[in-house]
């Protein structure tokens, strides 16, 4: 569990990082976003949560000016990027979900190229780019090119690419997938490196975990509308539901149904059950021992966060 | 800017397929400029039997002829290819929204587009000088007139080249674009012909009566009026309209030849006037034909830049941003 690394709670409110008010956008029939209404603080890593199709990569394209909203608007460090699109990218990074590259170059190339797109000098534009390259550990492929890289090589080349700017906001879409889990931990570091700069980064992933062990803050997105933000160390689910995976060697329901515990069933020697915090889930273990249940695994399903996130497709069903 | 123009450049000319492509085209053409001097030449002999003096006569305008028509033809055919696929195919594979997403403005992107097709159109075009180097050597082709063809092939690519880019940021598809594209030449080579044919033939006839000692005869004529502008945007029209005469004597100069038939387009009412080189010409079809294709260029080019402009408040359907 991370620990709330963000400002200290006795200071005044700071002016929001990100504001969007009301934001709706159609594509044909399908509404992606439905009057979204989010303030997000600046300087933190705040992680977009939600289900698939929710919204979150409409939300992105928008803030990072490349998509215009039906209504509603935005506005990003103080800037609206309907109006200012240019102004916005100069200091935000935008990576998507989904991007290619451009084959012939080599890595370096193609951090240069950015470089000129963002009308740095070519001296300047190689410096960064090398940089850049070393710092997501990159440097041995500078002169391979594009197309024989990893997919997470791949990817940690396009996470280089938003930091060719020093932007101080980042828009960070599924940056992990196609990540293995050491390349994941460095991502988190780099993540954790650019907050620490004063960097504040939106990052959206499936991957809560993940998100959890990066992220100071996290945003519920459900379609098309925000379902509060929140300090990670505050989830409103995230103590409450916690569910646990209990093994056992002979009938574990009966003494649960008589304890009255809410379960669930996933096969014969195999239990999910909900408490309401750490406290409670060690009562019923002891409970059930003392009625000579033979428990040989209980461990908790998921993360806070992934609790939060399951009771809030949950709420969404009910 | 540079950078962005270099790295399409690399895209366009990747591996051997370019060379292979390239040296095709300087065959082809080498081929043709070698053919029509053939021709040339025995149609000098056959005066020769005649009891014409050819000995001199120079066959420059022929071979020269002949070689800028079929170049003009492999362009219509190699240029719309090099940027008809520039836009989708680039949002297709995900790399145009990340650099919309930097500091490039949507006139930027176009433009490094646009002069890295050009660039290698250019390159085709270069690659034809040495044929008209030699069409050169055998006399009878001015300076004055290659640089006015070539100036003109120039701006057929450019025109073709912005044409193809905006049917590029139209459609999403790939395949359908650069079918698109070649509708467009098509329209504009084959087309234009057609629809001015029927045109003519549709045009009303105004019929005269002449009285004269054997009791008078009538005359018809076909109004054309300005249907010729019509006929003005084909590139072919453009390219032999422009070319200065060469007044080539015993030789076909093909150019010239579509140059005298084409303004017949543009005879006053009534002139039953032979023209050629003593007569008085009709006025050229080219200024109007190129000020069509330079709007269409135009047209083209603002349409594609309206295409990349952010943030896009109506996709394509079933496009998506990234
Ligand atoms: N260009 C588009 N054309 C049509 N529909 C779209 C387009 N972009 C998004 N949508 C629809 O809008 C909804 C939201 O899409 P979006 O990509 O924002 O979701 P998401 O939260 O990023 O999902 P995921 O977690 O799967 O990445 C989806 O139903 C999607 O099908
Ligand atoms: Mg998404």
């Amino acid at each position: 569990m991370s620990a709330h690394l963000g400002a200290p709670p006795s200071s005044p409110p700071p002016v929001p990082a990100l504001e969007c008010q009301d934001l709706s956008r159609s594509f044909g029939a399908t509404r992606a976003l439905n009057g979204f209404t989010m303030s997000l603080p600046p300087g933190e890593v705040i992680a977009l949560v939600g289900p698939n199709g929710s919204g979150k990569t409409t939300l992105l394209l928008i803030l990072s000016g490349l998509l215009a909203p039906d209504s509603g608007w935005a506005r990003i460090g103080g800037v609206d990027p309907v109006e200012r699109p240019f102004e916005v990218h100069s200091f935000v990074g935008w990576m998507p979900d989904f991007f290619g590259t451009y084959d012939d170059l080599t890595s370096l190339e193609y951090l240069e190229l950015f470089g000129a797109a963002y009308k740095m000098p070519a001296a300047q534009s190689t410096r960064r780019a090398r940089e850049l390259l070393s710092l997501v550990r990159l440097s041995d492929k500078s002169s391979s090119p594009v197309h024989t890289l990893s997919r997470g090589q791949k990817q940690k080349l396009g996470f280089a690419r938003t930091l060719v700017h020093s932007p101080r906001i980042l828009l960070l879409d599924e940056p992990a997938s196609g990540l293995d889990p050491r390349a994941r931990i460095e991502l988190r570091d780099l993540v954790r490196r650019q907050r620490d700069e004063g960097v504040t980064v939106v990052v959206s992933s499936h991957i809560l975990t993940e998100l959890e062990e990066m992220s100071d803050h996290v945003a519920f997105v459900d379609a098309g509308q925000c379902r509060g933000v929140h300090p990670l160390s505050l989830l409103p689910h995230g103590g409450a539901a916690r569910r646990y995976k209990i093994r056992a060697l002979n009938d574990v329901e009966t003494p649960l149904r008589a304890a009255g515990v809410v379960f669930e069933r996933i096969s014969p020697d195999r239990v999910v059950i909900e408490t309401i915090n750490d406290e409670s889930a060690a009562d019923i273990l002891a409970r059930l021992t003392s009625q000579g249940v033979r428990v040989i695994e209980m461990t908790p399903v998921g993360g806070g966060l992934e609790g939060a996130f399951l009771a809030m497709e949950q709420g969404d069903r009910a | 800017m540079k950078a962005l123009i270099l790295s399409e450049i690399k895209q366009r000319i990747r591996g051997k397929r370019w060379w292979i492509l390239l040296s095709l085209w300087v065959v082809v053409l080498a081929g043709v400029t070698f053919l029509a001097r053939m021709a040339a030449q025995a149609e000098l002999r056959s005066f020769g039997r005649f009891g014409e003096d050819v000995a001199g006569i120079p066959i420059g305008p022929t071979m020269f002829g002949s070689l800028m028509l079929f170049t003009l033809s492999l362009i219509c055919l190699v240029v719309p290819s090099l940027s008809s696929t520039s836009v989708n195919s680039e949002r297709d594979r995900g790399t145009l929204a990340v650099l919309q997403a930097t500091m490039l403005r949507p006139h930027e992107i176009f433009l490094a587009k646009f002069a890295s097709a050009m660039l290698v159109a250019l390159a085709f075009l270069v690659a034809s000088i040495p044929m008209t180097l030699w069409t050169m050597l055998e006399r009878g082709v001015g300076f004055g007139r290659v640089v006015m063809v070539y100036v003109v092939l120039a701006l057929v690519c450019a025109v073709l080249l912005s044409v193809g880019l905006a049917t590029s940021a139209w459609l999403r598809r790939p395949a359908l674009s650069a079918v698109m594209s070649y509708a467009v030449v098509f329209l504009l080579t084959i087309g234009t012909l057609i629809l001015f044919g029927v045109s003519v033939i549709t045009a009303p006839v105004e019929r005269t009566r002449v009285d004269d000692e054997f009791g008078g005869y009538v005359t018809e004529e076909r109004v054309i009026g300005a249907r010729w502008v019509i006929l003005a945007p084909n590139p072919f029209v453009v390219l032999a309209d422009a070319a200065p005469r060469s007044n080539s004597r015993f030789v076909p100069d093909p150019l010239e030849a579509i140059r005298d038939s084409v303004r017949q387009s543009r005879r006053p009412a009534g002139a039953q006037v032979p023209f050629g080189p003593s007569g008085r010409e009709p006025p050229a079809l080219w200024p109007a034909g190129i000020s069509i294709e330079v709007a269409l260029a135009l047209a083209a080019g603002y349409f594609t830049v309206g295409r990349l402009r952010i943030p896009a408040r109506k996709l394509a359907p079933g496009q998506r941003v990234a």
